[in-house]
């Protein structure tokens, strides 16, 4: 069962990059490409998403490529397909990120089911909070797949404890107030102080996402006491530039290589493998 | 279903926000129930309300509109308020809520400008720096409101993407608010929204239903047989409803943008009549979506009743069968739009029009007795309106 991909995982001493791609951007059978070319440049987890029409939480980049997945016709029928021919050949965890309204339409329970059967490992609902989430809690426990919840700079010591106990995936820490988006300085302080207080203070283990972008920024988190860093918006804005005006890749091979190179340093498994 | 935890009315509201606004929704609950009640703050916003937006409005009694709906038509006038809509009621309230919560910046959505146009309005009085998202569609078809937002000082953003009208503008407000939660409050400018926006947006328009119900039985001796209002997130109908919601003998009545048809998915915006139960922008209630949950664009000729939600309250009343919601046509609103300005010296926004059109079906459709009393929320005013107005019915020659 992937829940238990995700403990093994967990249980290793090496903290885990999981890049996150939107499914079916900028098309189906690219998307599958690239998540492909992530396992093979070293990803060690992925972030999945399914296109919605409103996706609120998330900037321009992840909008962007919700936009570029929805016109090409990813339906939420065509994002499990993907996610479980990516799982037919990788046994690494899949974190699926979906809005609220696509499981509340199918149904928690029969949502749930299809995303287990397709391989997720754990669902993060970003538009769910706590309060609202027995039915998604329930559905999770039913399919043996873990609940992630969503936790930020603003998050008081006792909410923060709540949301860890009530994690059985992970917790996952937004390294700054705000919706998701790359950023090009330096991780700040806050974000390190921030991790270093949810794993202090909460059980589950703490994924930090929103604004990472380079190794270095994956590092300072990780060693902070992160056991998983994402990298989101980066990486969509790297694979538009691959695109042209109607979102279509004219040179896929080039993009593939291009991304799968950029996955083994962000992994950290280019250079040093290279080198030894 | 049982109801969400929070903010619930029967199955419908709730908060489903990210858990990053949670810190906020909660300072805005807590405000609620502290600070909104209490004496100091009604005094102040009773004052102000009278002394600067002109409370109360009057009813007004619409004899040629009368013979032509076959009942007797009173209407609320919101469009007297001072920015020309009910909206100035709620963003006086939320901006001085926002000044005590010691908030220096304001944000707000708009569809058709008037919200945006009374957040403008109250910014400038308070000396908050405003900021308005709207539609980039809207944005065109509303330039009079978006000129006088920036005289006012404010920021105008226009949004892109989707349908660029009223849910585009939501979406990036809540972005906005998300990041700038510290010093910045989301005057939303409907009963929409995450707990406790539905709550707290009613409360501060619950003054529309109050008066009115004082002054139709000082003017009629009796209250109405129905009450009628247009419905876009809801707030105008919230308020005039909330003051008759006890009185089981008057019916409530809203009306919905039925667009250029309700045959075609993208031609109305009919959430209640032909919606279904969803998540959007932060409560669960009726919303136009396909079978997957995506959701689907919505049509009005009325910039602000073009939103593919509604007020979670108003799904309850729909489904309690206490409130019964019809379809209006871009047509019918615009014939309604003509013959109150013709025969009453009254020109309405295109929104209330829809109100006030389906006022002159109300007798055909059975939904009120010949010569019933009618109460109608006139919720704004309509000279926003009068380019696209020219634009779809050009003057004739010589006319
Ligand atoms: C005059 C007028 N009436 C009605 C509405 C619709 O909003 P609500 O349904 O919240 O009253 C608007 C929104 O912009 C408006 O300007």
């Amino acid at each position: 069962m992937s829940l238990d991909l995700l403990r093994a995982r967990l249980a290793r001493p090496e903290p885990s990059f999981a890049p996150f791609f939107m499914l079916g951007d900028p098309d189906p059978g690219t998307s599958l490409d690239v998540c492909r070319a992530a396992l093979a440049g070293g990803a060690d987890m992925l972030e999945l998403g399914i296109p919605f029409s409103d996706p609120c939480a998330d900037g321009p980049s992840v909008q962007a490529a919700c936009g570029r997945a929805l016109r090409a016709g990813t339906d939420v029928a065509t994002a499990f397909e993907l996610m479980e021919s990516l799982r037919r050949t990788s046994q690494v965890p899949f974190n699926l990120l979906v809005y609220g309204n696509l499981a509340h339409r199918r149904g928690w329970g029969r949502f749930v089911a299809e995303a287990s059967a397709a391989g997720a490992s754990s669902i993060l609902v970003p538009d769910v909070p706590l309060e609202e989430g027995d039915a998604l809690a329930a559905a999770c426990a039913d399919a043996h797949v873990g609940v992630v919840h969503l936790a930020g700079p603003r998050t008081d010591d006792a909410r923060l404890r709540e949301l860890g106990e009530a994690s059985t995936g992970f917790l996952y820490l937004a390294g700054r107030q705000g919706i998701t988006g790359a950023r090009h300085d330096d991780v700040p302080q806050q974000v390190r102080d921030a991790v270093r207080r949810a794993v202090k203070i909460q059980p589950a283990s703490v994924c930090v996402g929103f604004g990472l972008k380079t190794r270095a920024h994956l590092e300072a988190v990780y060693g902070a006491g992160a056991r998983v860093a994402i990298v989101g918006s980066a990486l969509l804005d790297r694979l538009a530039t691959h695109l042209d005006e109607h979102g279509c890749p004219p040179d896929r091979d080039r993009l593939l290589e291009d991304m799968e190179h950029w996955f083994g340093e962000l992994s950290g498994h280019r250079p040093q493998q290279q080198e030894d | 279903m049982t109801g969400p935890r929070t903010g619930a009315f029967g199955a419908f509201g709730g908060r489903y926000a990210s858990e990053l606004l949670r810190p906020a929704l909660i300072e805005l609950s807590d405000a609620l129930e502290t600070i909104v009640p209490s004496s100091e703050f009604q005094a102040e916003l009773a004052h102000e309300l009278a002394v600067w937006a002109g409370r109360p409005t009057p009813i007004t009694h619409l004899p040629a509109f009368s013979d032509a709906a076959g009942v007797e038509v009173w209407v609320k006038r919101e469009d007297l308020l001072h920015g020309g809509a009910h909206k100035t009621n709620n963003v006086v309230g939320q901006g001085l809520l926002a000044k005590r919560l010691g908030k220096s910046r304001l944000i707000a959505e708009t569809g058709a400008g008037q919200h945006g146009l009374a957040t403008a309005m109250i910014g400038a009085r308070l000396g908050m720096e405003t900021l308005v998202y709207m539609g980039a569609v809207d944005v065109e078809r509303q330039m009079p409101n978006v000129r006088a937002m920036e005289l006012l000082g404010a920021t105008v953003v226009p949004v892109t993407g989707g349908a660029a009208t009223l849910k585009e503008a939501i979406n990036e407000a809540l972005r906005d608010w998300t990041a700038s939660v510290g010093d910045t409050h989301y005057l939303l400018g409907t009963v929409c929204g995450p707990d406790p926006f539905p709550r707290l947006v009613r409360c501060f328009h619950e003054v529309i239903g109050s008066e009115a119900r004082a002054q139709i039985l000082d003017a009629a001796g009796d209250l109405p047989d129905a009450c009628v209002a247009c419905v876009g997130g809801g707030s105008n109908a919230i308020g005039l409803f909330s003051a008759f919601i006890d009185d089981e003998n008057v019916a409530l009545l809203g009306a919905e943008p039925a667009g250029h048809g309700t045959e075609t998915p993208g031609a109305h915006g009919r959430t209640l009549g032909l919606g279904s139960p969803g998540l959007l922008h932060g409560a669960r209630t009726y919303v136009l979506q396909d079978d997957d949950g995506q959701i689907l664009e919505a049509h009005s000729v009325a910039a602000g009743l073009d939103y593919p939600g509604v007020g979670p309250e108003h799904a309850h009343l729909n489904d309690s069968g206490r409130a019964r919601y019809v379809g209006v046509t871009d047509t019918e609103a615009l014939d309604a739009f003509e013959r109150l300005s013709r025969t009453e010296g009254i020109v309405p926004a295109f929104e209330s029009a829809h109100a006030l059109a389906l006022v002159l079906r109300a007798v055909t459709e059975g939904l009120v007795e010949p010569g019933a009393r009618v109460l109608v929320n006139l919720s704004g005013r309509g000279q926003k309106d009068l380019d696209t107005y020219f634009g779809l019915r050009p003057k004739e020659d010589g006319a």
